[in-house]
Formats: C-alpha cells, sequence, structure tokens
C-alpha cells in the first residue's frame, strides 16, 4: 500500500458562469464537459482518494464555487448529490489560489468510476489549472494515466502520451512515455461518445512502437465504455503510448473521451508525465514557460498559476523530455 | 562544443530544483536527467519549467516525465511499561 499523486492539470480551463462541468480524475489533462459519462474514469485498483487540491487562476464569479470529487456519477438516478463524493472544496467569489480539503476522503471499489465537478453560479468565469488527490492503492502504488479532449476522429492511425490533451491529431510516433521504473500496465479503460462509423476501431497500448499490450475493439456505431483487464509487465525504459485505429470510411468519425490505464509498481514509485498532441507546446528561443508537474495543454507564463502541491513526501528524479522539433540556432 | 538550447527543470516552492534536462543544439528525441533528484515534503509546491536560449526558432515538446518515489515513514514503536533505550534515535 503506497500513495501516488494523480494531477490533472493545464495551462488554464475556463468555466464559465451558472454551469456545471466535470473533468477527469487521474493523472490527466484539465478539459472540462458538460456531461458527466464523458470525464468518468474507471478504477479498478482499490484505495482510497484524499486531499483533495483546487488551483485557481483567475476568477471573476460573484457567487461561490463548488468543486467535488464524484463518485458514479451517472448512476446518480436517485437524486444527483448520490454521486456526489465526499471531498469537496469552496473556492469563494473572486478568490484565486489554492484550495484544499484536508478532512474528507473516499473509498475506491473495484469498478467505480470517479471525476472532479465545478458548480458556477452568478458572474463571468473561473479558470482552474490543477485539480488533483492523493490515491492511496490497497495493494501498491497506483497511478492512473488519463488521455482526454479527444477531437472527432476519422479515417487513420492516431498516437497519444498516456496522459495527453488530445486536443489536436499528432502526426508522429513521438509520443510513448518511457517507463523510468519496472511497472505494471492493465485496465485499459475506453470511453466513446459519438460513433458514426460502420467498421470496428482498436484502441490500444503500444509498447515501444512495435508491440500491442492491450486493446480494445469499439463496433460500428458502438458507444459506452470498453476495457482490457490484462496485465502486462513493463521494464525499465520500456515506452508506452496509446494508439487508436480508425477506418476509412468518407465523412464518417469515432470521438473518444477517455483513454486510460493503471501503471502498478511494488517499490513505491509513480509517474506523473505532462503531455500535448503535436504542436501545442511550441516555445520560441528566449523565452520561459511553465507547466504543472502532471496533465496537458499549453504552456503558462506564470510559474504561480500552475503550482501543484505535492501532497507526500517524495523523491522526484529521471526528468525526462521528448523533443519533437528544434529549430533554435546557437 | 556542445550548445544548449533549452533547459527543463523540476521547480520547487518557486526555485530550480536538483533536475535538469539540457537539449542541445539541432537534436531530436528523448533527453533524460538520470543522476539528478529533488526531496520533497508534503507542502512542497512543483511545477516544471522550460527555458529556452540561442538567437531564433522554436523547440516543440510532446511530453514530460518525472519519477517520483514515496518515502518510507518511519516505523511506529508502541511502548508499554518501561524501556530503556541503548542507542540510535527516537523519531
Amino acid at each position: 500500500m503506497s500513495k501516488a499523486l494523480l494531477v490533472t492539470g493545464s495551462h488554464g480551463t475556463i468555466v464559465v458562469a451558472n454551469s456545471t462541468r466535470y473533468l477527469p480524475l487521474g493523472n490527466a489533462p484539465l478539459v472540462v464537459t458538460a456531461t458527466t459519462a464523458n470525464a468518468q474514469v474507471k478504477f479498478r485498483s482499490t484505495g482510497t482518494l484524499s486531499n483533495l487540491y483546487v488551483r485557481i487562476e483567475a476568477n471573476t464569479l460573484e457567487e461561490d464555487a463548488v468543486i467535488r470529487v464524484r463518485r458514479n456519477g451517472a448512476l446518480g438516478s436517485a437524486g444527483a448529490s448520490v454521486a456526489n463524493g465526499n471531498q469537496t472544496v469552496t473556492v469563494l467569489a473572486g478568490a484565486t489560489g489554492e484550495f484544499e480539503d484536508i478532512t474528507n476522503t473516499d473509498t475506491v471499489a473495484d469498478g467505480d468510476t470517479y471525476n472532479y465537478s465545478i458548480v458556477t453560479l452568478s458572474g463571468v468565469n473561473t479558470r482552474l489549472t490543477v485539480a488533483s488527490c492523493i490515491f492511496n492503492a490497497n495493494d501498491d502504488t497506483v497511478q492512473k494515466h488519463v488521455a482526454s479532449g479527444f477531437p472527432a476522429l476519422a479515417g487513420r492511425e492516431y498516437w497519444y502520451a498516456i496522459t495527453d490533451n488530445a486536443v489536436s491529431a499528432n502526426t508522429a510516433v513521438d509520443m510513448s512515455a518511457q517507463m523510468a521504473a519496472t511497472a505494471v500496465v492493465k485496465n485499459l479503460f475506453v470511453k466513446v461518445s459519438a460513433n458514426g462509423l460502420a467498421g470496428n476501431t482498436t484502441i490500444s497500448i503500444l509498447k515501444n512502437s512495435t508491440t500491442t499490450l492491450q486493446s480494445v475493439i469499439v463496433p460500428g456505431g458502438g458507444t459506452g465504455t470498453y476495457e482490457d483487464t490484462t496485465n502486462h509487465l513493463l521494464a525499465e525504459n520500456d515506452a508506452i503510448m496509446f494508439v487508436v485505429s480508425v477506418p476509412t470510411e468518407a465523412g464518417l468519425t469515432i470521438t473518444p473521451a477517455i483513454v486510460s490505464c493503471e501503471i502498478v509498481t511494488v517499490d513505491k514509485k509513480f509517474h506523473l508525465i505532462y503531455a500535448q498532441a503535436s504542436g501545442m507546446a511550441s516555445q520560441a528561443f528566449t523565452t520561459i514557460r511553465f507547466m504543472p508537474i502532471g496533465g496537458g495543454g499549453a504552456l503558462e507564463t506564470t510559474e504561480e498559476n500552475v503550482k501543484s502541491e505535492i501532497n507526500l513526501k517524495a523523491t522526484a528524479s529521471r526528468l525526462g523530455v521528448y523533443v519533437s522539433a528544434n529549430s533554435i540556432a546557437a | 562544443m556542445v550548445v544548449i538550447v533549452a533547459r527543463f527543470n523540476v521547480m520547487k516552492n518557486g526555485s530550480i530544483g536538483g533536475t535538469e534536462v539540457n537539449v542541445v543544439l539541432g537534436i531530436t528525441g528523448l533527453f533524460e536527467d538520470i543522476t539528478g533528484s529533488e526531496s520533497l515534503v508534503k507542502t512542497d509546491e512543483v511545477t516544471l519549467r522550460c527555458r529556452t536560449f540561442g538567437s531564433a526558432g522554436t523547440i516543440v515538446y510532446a511530453h514530460i516525465n518525472t519519477l517520483l518515489e514515496v518515502a518510507t515513514d518511519p516505523a511506529t514503536v508502541h511502548i508499554k511499561g518501561n524501556a530503556t533505550v541503548l542507542g540510535g534515535t527516537i523519531l
């Protein structure tokens, strides 16, 4: 049993007034959706979530906003409150900075889905950069990596980092995240929100650009959730990514909402990944930019806006960066 | 001579931490710091930072990976009655 920090992060995601929005819980990009089912991430490893932490970059709301952990949100037919987890923070009208629930926890059972929600009232908007929890798994150390923000995908193969803000499609196999420790990858989970295709779409985890470890097949027209619960050993320095293989059908597309997996180690290690689809993190010469330690999206000029409280005692190491283009001149 | 065009760090509480990746002129692919590390406690605030140098051009990076190794808490020992400590440290 050991803790991992699950950071959902971005350079800043706007939530407008008088709205309810949902975002994935994991090591995930901070992508908001109005549909709770499109933000839910299924957990197969059991444990306890704690230390809900939120960072607000800007806030022009005139009333308090509430950010919650949500458990099995789509099953809340007996009333919206049924799906609310125990952890919650209240962001006072106009307030910015960090907010944390250090009191409450949520129990994760096999098959539970978790996500965050934010409910806003009057005013203009607020801008989130980080939402995080500690996941204290009952067995080993478990990190939940999540890719989200996919557009409608048509007719080809797409590659994504396992924590990808997949808002634009990648064009090269440069999204493999290298494991800095031996681990087991398991529980590939996919949520498809729209599918106009007649043929099958395959969503996989690919190791070292050659070996398919896990895969799910989404049948033509199929939406909803799909899982592969097999386990696969990863050696140190193995690299993995998500691959979405879409059949070519003129004018027809599929839209994944969530693609996630669990990375498990027995030696109290976990990865935090910040990723962005190709072309998003283009940084000019002689500049300084910041990112949350986990998540996805574009770059931030002010460090304060993307700070995450680590919420556990740990050592950070094996910093790794994949550079896909480099035209900086001396 | 090796020319560094970009430098990545894990930042701790607004200061550069003990991990650093340097990207070399004209080179793409994976760059990794396999020796540096930074100790973190619960209240530390962390970010990732990229500083670029040079006279023109851009760098595009696809993903940044950090390994966290959770510290093992000292064992808790409950003592009933009288005990004599012969050595070591009580935490």
